[in-house]
């Protein structure tokens, strides 16, 4: 395991190393031009897109656990699916669609960009806000009544500081979503950090460039995930089963017309309008040919999507898994492993990518593989690129699984005989099952989407759909783009059904 | 029980943490088929004892022999001891059965199903075996965990507060038939309870626990009549200390005292028991005294009194 740990840290810990010999000349040139707005448009674009997340994601999580309207089971559900539709999509549909009356130059804004990132990121606020408002209970919101507070200041006052970790939490998973995205800003002409190492990498070829710049994003990163894991600890505290779950109010005829026409507007929007323009753009392109021209054409992209992200997918849970039980008997240096290993998530996309990149070519050149083959553009390395981004999403879900273990029943099976591997095995896997299932849907979601670390170590002539999405986009071809986008969300949509599922369930058997 | 042999034996047991000793010198021996009761206000290292005896917990000094066999070195997952949790700890995921075959797995296959019928059997839950625990009531819950760690058979088996979570009517049934189950299977228990009532009506024995020490471990009745200090003397019942005129006191039940109206001792509190009412009174010399009457006399709360005692044979602490 400490190996295993120890090859997931070391791409990171390349991109550490860089700045520790760095090259003036490129400093200061970036200086000169381009780095002042980068890091302008990486913060106006991270506080607007934290802010709008949290606010939609809060307040349609509100609405569908504190009030009763129709088809709110549904809609409750239906809010979620815009995680099955990546950023890059959703924003080239609404660069289309606003063109027509902003003009194309008029569409391409920092707050456009923003828009459409809101759109498909409040997911993450929102479950984690629901989960939140669900295990509250009715109590506080029916003390504030009582004392005389209206639903907005009972929203405000009561129920919003009260899911405040769970909302930190949410607004941790789409700060890292921002600060990795290439695909969304590059749509927008929005030049953040993350677009800059790409644009260093393929401007001027030099990986150490990329990998020093990469360093401000690592800071950034490792700054927020600290903040993130102070705030996480006192959402422990906070989320106790209460012994009244959250009973929905009633609504006037005049409030449930309201809260229909926000929820299911939402859903038009980040749904409804890019999967509709999409199915048309794809039979437009089924009609003039233009899908027949991509080579391998939908099945090689669909299956080299599938085959990559269920491999990383399944070595993410694997490793998370045991990682996670590592935690749980070796205390400390258990959770230095699992330190170690989740420093990954806290780097940007193009950030691994380089930094796997140099490992990997470092491997190379020791020759480790024997037959001269090598690991740069291989789907190992892929796989193993991956894993160094997304493990700690396997290895967090698990470990919040276990937790749902007691003590007591962990030990009631040693009492029995039962030695680390079978508890493991028969007790604490088992019991935190639909917490993995959820952890999965969540990494193939992700890896389905990922676009850096595919884009740069992809072996040669294997495409996936997210690398279609991009090359079409790139040069504004929307048809091109339609057929692949939709299926992209045709796999999200099966993720998102698993994930609420596993979240259902999991509700269900704590209850 | 004193011709059966030594089921447990645990000599100065000791455990801190961070410097605050939480079971402190401990001796304790338990006969094959008894049931101890473990006794004391929370926090005074009952469950800490509980896993030491158990292995859960390491333990910084002393010993603990199963039978002949030493077990201080041993992992909590060889000392073949069944455990009972405060609060339900049965599989979530597997049926009532298999958690009760969880331990078995020793056994061979044929037998295993037997097994698991007859303890289900034993605890009054047979053919509730295909339903998952959260189908069950708190108590069911209970039985079943109670099945689950007998059934490998393990010479004792230690309950820890296992009625806790459950409401009073319950708890009492609860704690009488768990009793019998336990005579029934003949293995040795140790039952921790905060609650005294509990503690006297279902031991053979009680060992009464007092910031990690064991301060008394006798019969309910020795407990009760001759305590040997004055936390056990008052934890066990309401008791009374009156100066017995060369340093040291003796200890009076309720209803060994009396009270009468006028003197120097005054009338605190009066509250109606059902069978008869209880006075508290405030002596001159700044210590209360608590008397049980079975008819109301004239005296209210403020009234001057004096206390008398009905009996020549009260126990005189040491």
């Amino acid at each position: 395991m400490v190996v295993v740990a120890g090859l997931v840290a070391t791409p990171v810990a390349v991109i550490v190393m860089s700045i520790v010999d760095p090259t003036p000349q490129m400093w200061s040139d970036l200086w000169d031009t381009r780095l002042p707005g980068m890091i302008t448009d990486t913060v106006t674009l991270l506080v607007t897109v934290v802010a709008g997340t949290v606010i939609v994601g809060t307040g349609l999580a509100w609405l569908v656990t504190a009030y009763e309207f129709p088809a709110r089971r549904l809609i409750g559900w239906l809010l979620v699916t815009p995680l099955a539709v990546p950023g890059y999509v959703a924003g080239f549909v609404w660069l289309d669609t606003l063109s027509g009356p902003f003009g194309p130059r008029g569409a391409r804004t920092i707050w456009l960009c923003a828009a459409t990132m809101i759109l498909t990121l409040y997911p993450y606020v929102y479950l984690f806000a629901r989960a939140s408002f669900r295990t509250q209970g009715s109590d506080a919101r029916d003390a504030a009544r009582t004392l005389g507070l209206g639903p907005v200041r009972t929203f405000f006052r009561v129920a919003f500081p009260l899911a405040r970790p769970a909302l930190a939490a949410g607004g941790a998973l789409v700060t890292m979503e921002v600060l990795t995205d290439v695909g969304t800003v590059r749509l927008f002409n929005v030049s953040t950090v993350a677009d800059g190492v790409l644009r260093v990498w393929f401007g001027t070829g030099s990986r150490d460039s990329a990998a020093e710049l990469a360093t401000t994003l690592v800071v950034t990163a490792v700054a927020l995930v600290a903040i993130e894991r102070g705030l996480r600890r006192g959402a422990r505290y906070s989320t106790r089963a209460t012994t009244r779950p959250m009973v929905a109010l009633p609504l006037g005829l005049g409030g449930r017309a309201g809260v229909l026409a926000g929820t299911l507007g939402v859903l038009a929007l980040a749904v409804g309008i890019p999967v509709v323009r999409l199915v048309a753009w794809s039979q437009e392109a089924r009609r003039n040919g233009a899908t027949a021209t991509v080579a391998g054409g939908l099945w090689h992209h669909l299956s080299s999507t599938l085959v990559v992200a269920t491999l990383a997918t399944v070595t993410c849970i694997a490793l998370g898994t045991t990682i996670a039980l590592l935690v749980r008997r070796r205390g400390v240096a258990g959770r230095l492993i699992s330190r170690v290993s989740s420093l990954g998530y806290a780097m940007p996309g193009p950030v691994v990518a380089v930094g796997a990149v140099i490992t990997l070519a470092a491997f190379d050149r020791a020759g480790i593989l024997p037959d001269g083959s090598v690991l740069v553009g291989s789907l190992v390395g892929l796989v193993f690129a991956l894993t160094v981004r997304f493990l700690a999403v396997g290895l967090h879900g698990v470990e919040s699984g276990l937790d749902q273990t007691p003590a007591s029943t962990v030990a009631s099976a040693r009492m029995l005989g039962a030695g680390p591997v079978r508890i493991a095995w028969s007790v604490e896997i088992p019991a935190a099952r639909t917490a993995i299932l959820a952890a999965t849907a969540l990494l193939m979601i992700d890896l389905m989407k990922e676009l850096p670390i595919t884009l740069l170590l992809r072996p040669f002539g294997f495409d996936t759909l997210s690398v279609w999405v991009w090359q079409a986009t790139s040069e504004s071809l929307w048809t091109q783009a339609a057929t692949p986008s939709l299926a992209m969300i045709a796999i999200g949509m099966v993720a998102v059904g698993s994930l609420l599922a596993a979240l259902e369930r999991g509700a269900e058997m704590t209850s | 029980m004193s011709g059966s042999a030594i089921a447990l034996d645990v000599a100065g047991l000791t455990r801190a943490f961070d410097g605050r000793t939480v079971v402190d010198n401990v001796d304790m021996t338990l006969h094959d088929g008894e049931i101890l009761t473990l006794v004391g206000p929370s926090g005074c290292g009952k469950s800490t004892l509980m896993r030491l005896i158990s292995g859960l917990e390491p333990t910084d000094n002393g010993h603990v022999r199963v039978g002949e066999r030493d077990v201080t070195k041993i992992a909590a997952e060889h000392r073949h001891i069944g455990f009972v949790f405060q609060e339900s700890s049965l599989f979530g995921h597997l049926r009532v059965a298999q958690n009760v075959a969880f331990g078995l797995r020793h056994l061979p296959r044929s037998e295993r199903g037997a097994r698991v019928e007859e303890m289900l059997d034993l605890v009054q839950l047979g053919g509730l075996g295909r339903r998952y625990p959260h189908q069950l009531s708190g108590g069911e819950q209970q039985r079943v965990a109670l099945a689950r760690a007998l059934a490998p058979r393990p010479r004792i088996v230690l309950l820890d507060e296992p009625f806790a979570s459950l409401d009073e009517v319950l708890r009492e049934e609860l704690g009488h038939q768990v009793v019998s189950i336990l005579r029934w299977a003949g293995t040795a228990s140790i039952l921790v309870t905060h609650d005294r009532h509990e503690a006297m009506t279902l031991g053979d024995r009680i060992a009464v626990m007092h910031d990690g020490r064991i301060e008394q471990c006798d019969t309910p009745e020795a407990v009760y009549r001759t305590p040997s200090t004055r936390f056990v003397a008052s934890f066990v019942e309401v008791a009374s200390f009156i100066p017995d005129g060369a340093g040291s006191v003796f200890v009076a039940r309720p209803h060994h005292l009396l009270v009468t109206p006028g003197g120097d001792d005054q009338v605190t509190r009066i509250e109606f028991l059902g069978s008869g009412y209880r006075y508290t009174v405030r002596r001159t010399d700044g210590t209360e005294a608590v008397v049980d009457v079975a008819a109301r006399n004239n005296l209210r709360v403020g009234d001057t009194c004096t206390i008398a005692v009905t009996t020549r044979d009260l126990h005189r602490l040491a």
